[in-house]
C-alpha cells in the first residue's frame, strides 16, 4: 500500500470538522489526506487580510470550552492549546435593547443576578431555567425531542421581553426564532456559546484551523488545497476513494464528507448509487438560513465602541418571529436585528444579520444597498460610525457559498427544527461501507461546538472499526 | 416477532453510536457502554418513533437503560396502538 494515491483515510473539506476528524484519525497512525477547494483551512473559520486589516470572515469567537466542554476535550486530546492560546472575553456577549441592557458575564451567577435585577417577578423562574439548561439530566433532555425552544422559554418564563432576550443570541447562533428552533438546539446554543461562550484564539480565529493543520501535517497528514472533488468512488457498495475535477483518482478505505449532504449524495455519489427515493427525501429538508456580513476597518477605537472582543446583539423589539419573516424578504432593516463585534486589537468591525438564499445576480444588483442600508442602522446605535471608517466592504450569502460551498450559503447546516433536526437521514455513518459523514450537515452539529463534536464522534467510528479505540 | 424488533432496534443503536451490532447485548447498558450522550439518546429515540411509527412518551423516556428496555417499550407501545412490528 506505498502507492502515493492511496491513503486509509480520505476526508473532503477542511472545516473544524474535517480537520477534527483528521486529527484524530492521522494522530492513531491513520494515513489522512484532507482535500479543500479552498486555498486555506477552516471553512467558515477563516480570516483574511486586506488593506492593512484583518478580519475573521465569519465564524469569530467559540464556545463549550470550560473545564469538562466538550470542546476543550477535544483540543486538549489533540494538543492545540499546546500551540496556540485561548483566551476568553468577559463579557462575552451583551445584548442591547430599547429598554434595557443584558450582560452575560463568565460568572453565570453575575448573569443570573443582571437578569434577576431586569425582570424581578421572573427571579424564580430566571434561576430555574439557568438549572436547567446547565444540569438537566439526559432524560430531561430526551424529552424535549419533538418541542420547540418557544415551547420550552414559555415553559419557564411568561415575559415576552426575556423570552425574546434569551432568544436572539440563539438565534443569532442558530438561524431560527425561537418559534421554529429544536428545544435541544436552543439548549445546546445556550449552554455552550451563550453562557460558556467568548473564546478567542491567538491573533485571529483563523489560528484554529491552522493549528489543527499543522497537527495533521505532524502526524503525517497531507492536505492539498484547490482540490474540487468530482465523484466519490464506490464499488460493491464499498467506498474505493475519490476521483478529482482534472480526473486524478485517489484510493482509500475510508472517505469522510464534512461538505453539505446535498452535494455529497447528488454530485459525488449520484443517483445510480444512492437510488432516486433518497434523493426526493433529501430535497425536501431546508437548510438554516444564510448571513450577510459587513466587514469595517476603522481610523482608531472610539468611545461608542463596545469593547473590543465582545459580541454585541441589537433586538430593537421583542417580534424575533416577525424578524424572521423580514429576513426571509430582505428587509433586514425591519428585522433589525444583528450582532457587532469590535476584533480584539480594536481596528475592524464585522457586523452580522441572518439572510436568505438569494441568486447571484440578486446579490449582484442589491448587495451595494442592502450592505449602506445596514451600516445606516448600526449607526442609529453607534453615532458617528461612518466617519470612522477606512475600509468598507461586505459579504452576500452568494459570497458565503462561493469560499464555502454550503448548499444555498447555508451558514447551520440543516435549519434545527423538531422535524428535522434528528432525522436519521443525517446519520454520520451512512448506508455505503466505508462512507462517513461529518460536519454541521449532520445531526445537531453547528458552530464550532457541534462540528468538533461531530469530527471527533466521527473519527471515533472509524477507529472502533479499525479496532484502534 | 421480538427478535426482528430486537434486531432492528440494534440497528438503530448501532448506527447512532458506531458501535458494532454484535457489541450490543440486551443487558448492555447505553449510556455507560456505548457512550451514549444526550445528543445520541435523542437520535435514538427518534429514529425508533420513526422506524415504528409510535410516540415515545415523556414519562417513558427514563425507562430506556438497556437494549431490553427499549425493545420492551417498544413492543408495549406496539401492541397498544395495534401497529404492524414490520411496518
Amino acid at each position: 500500500m506505498a502507492n502515493r494515491n492511496t491513503y486509509d483515510a480520505i476526508i473532503i473539506g477542511a472545516g473544524i470538522s474535517g480537520l477534527v476528524c483528521g486529527c484524530y484519525l492521522a494522530k492513531a497512525g491513520m494515513k489522512v489526506l484532507i482535500l479543500e477547494q479552498h486555498y486555506k483551512p477552516g471553512g467558515y473559520c477563516t480570516s483574511f487580510k486586506t488593506k492593512g486589516f484583518q478580519f475573521d470572515a465569519a465564524a469569530h469567537s467559540f464556545g463549550n470550552y470550560r473545564e469538562g466542554g466538550h470542546v476543550r476535550k477535544v483540543l486538549t486530546e489533540l494538543g492545540v492549546d499546546k500551540i496556540i492560546k485561548i483566551k476568553r472575553f468577559d463579557p462575552s456577549d451583551i445584548l442591547i435593547t430599547p429598554d434595557f441592557k443584558i450582560t452575560f458575564w463568565n460568572n453565570t451567577e453575575d448573569t443570573i443576578s443582571d437578569l434577576i435585577n431586569i425582570f424581578p417577578e421572573e427571579k424564580n423562574n430566571i434561576v430555574k431555567y439557568f438549572d436547567f439548561v446547565t444540569s438537566a439530566n439526559q432524560s430531561e433532555f430526551v424529552k424535549l425531542k419533538d418541542k420547540t425552544f418557544s415551547s420550552l422559554l414559555h415553559s419557564f418564563f411568561k415575559d415576552e421581553k426575556l423570552i425574546n432576550s434569551i432568544a436572539l443570541p440563539v438565534f443569532g447562533n442558530g438561524g431560527l426564532p425561537p418559534s421554529l428552533m429544536h428545544a435541544f438546539s436552543g439548549v445546546k446554543i445556550f449552554s455552550e456559546d451563550i453562557i460558556d461562550g467568548g473564546y478567542y484564539p491567538d491573533d485571529c480565529i483563523q489560528s484554529l484551523p491552522n493549528a489543527l493543520s499543522y497537527i495533521i501535517k505532524q502526524n503525517n497528514g497531507s492536505i492539498f488545497y484547490r482540490k474540487l472533488v468530482k465523484k466519490i468512488l464506490v464499488e460493491n457498495n464499498n467506498v474505493k476513494g475519490v476521483i478529482l475535477n482534472n480526473n486524478e483518482i485517489l484510493y482509500s478505505k475510508y472517505v469522510v464528507s464534512s461538505c453539505d449532504m446535498t452535494q455529497t449524495f447528488k454530485i459525488f455519489l449520484g443517483e445510480k448509487i444512492i437510488g432516486k427515493q433518497f434523493l426526493i427525501n433529501l430535497r425536501n429538508f431546508i437548510p438554516s438560513i444564510s448571513t450577510f456580513i459587513l466587514y469595517l476597518g476603522i481610523d482608531k477605537p472610539f468611545k461608542e465602541l463596545p469593547q473590543p472582543g465582545v459580541n454585541m446583539w441589537n433586538l430593537p423589539h421583542y417580534d424575533l418571529d416577525e424578524s424572521y419573516k423580514q429576513i426571509q424578504k430582505c428587509n433586514f432593516n425591519k428585522a433589525g436585528i444583528y450582532l457587532l463585534r469590535v476584533s480584539p486589537n480594536g481596528n475592524t468591525i464585522s457586523a452580522l444579520a441572518s439572510a436568505p438564499f438569494r441568486t447571484k445576480s440578486f446579490w449582484k444588483l442589491y448587495k451595494k444597498k442592502i450592505a449602506e442600508d445596514f451600516l445606516n442602522n448600526i449607526e442609529k446605535l453607534i453615532p458617528n460610525l461612518k466617519k470612522h471608517i477606512l475600509y468598507f466592504n461586505a459579504a452576500s450569502p452568494s459570497t458565503l457559498y462561493r469560499y464555502t460551498l454550503n448548499y444555498k450559503g447555508s451558514a447551520f447546516g440543516w435549519a434545527k427544527t423538531p422535524s428535522q433536526t434528528f432525522d436519521p437521514i443525517f446519520s454520520r455513518t451512512t448506508f455505503i461501507n466505508g462512507l462517513y459523514l461529518t460536519g454541521h450537515w449532520t445531526s445537531i452539529a453547528f458552530g464550532i461546538p457541534g462540528t468538533c463534536y461531530s469530527g471527533y464522534d466521527t473519527a471515533k467510528r472509524i477507529l472502533r472499526k479499525e479496532n484502534i479505540l | 416477532m421480538t427478535g426482528n424488533l430486537e434486531q432492528e432496534i440494534i440497528s438503530i443503536i448501532s448506527d447512532v453510536s458506531g458501535f458494532d451490532p454484535e457489541e450490543i447485548k440486551p443487558d448492555t447498558n447505553l449510556q455507560n457502554k456505548l457512550e451514549i450522550d444526550s445528543i445520541k439518546a435523542i437520535e435514538i429515540t427518534v429514529a425508533i418513533e420513526k422506524k415504528f411509527k409510535i410516540s415515545v412518551r415523556d414519562e417513558d423516556v427514563p425507562k430506556i437503560v438497556t437494549l431490553r428496555d427499549a425493545v420492551e417499550l417498544v413492543n408495549n407501545l406496539l401492541n397498544q396502538t395495534g401497529s404492524d412490528v414490520n411496518g
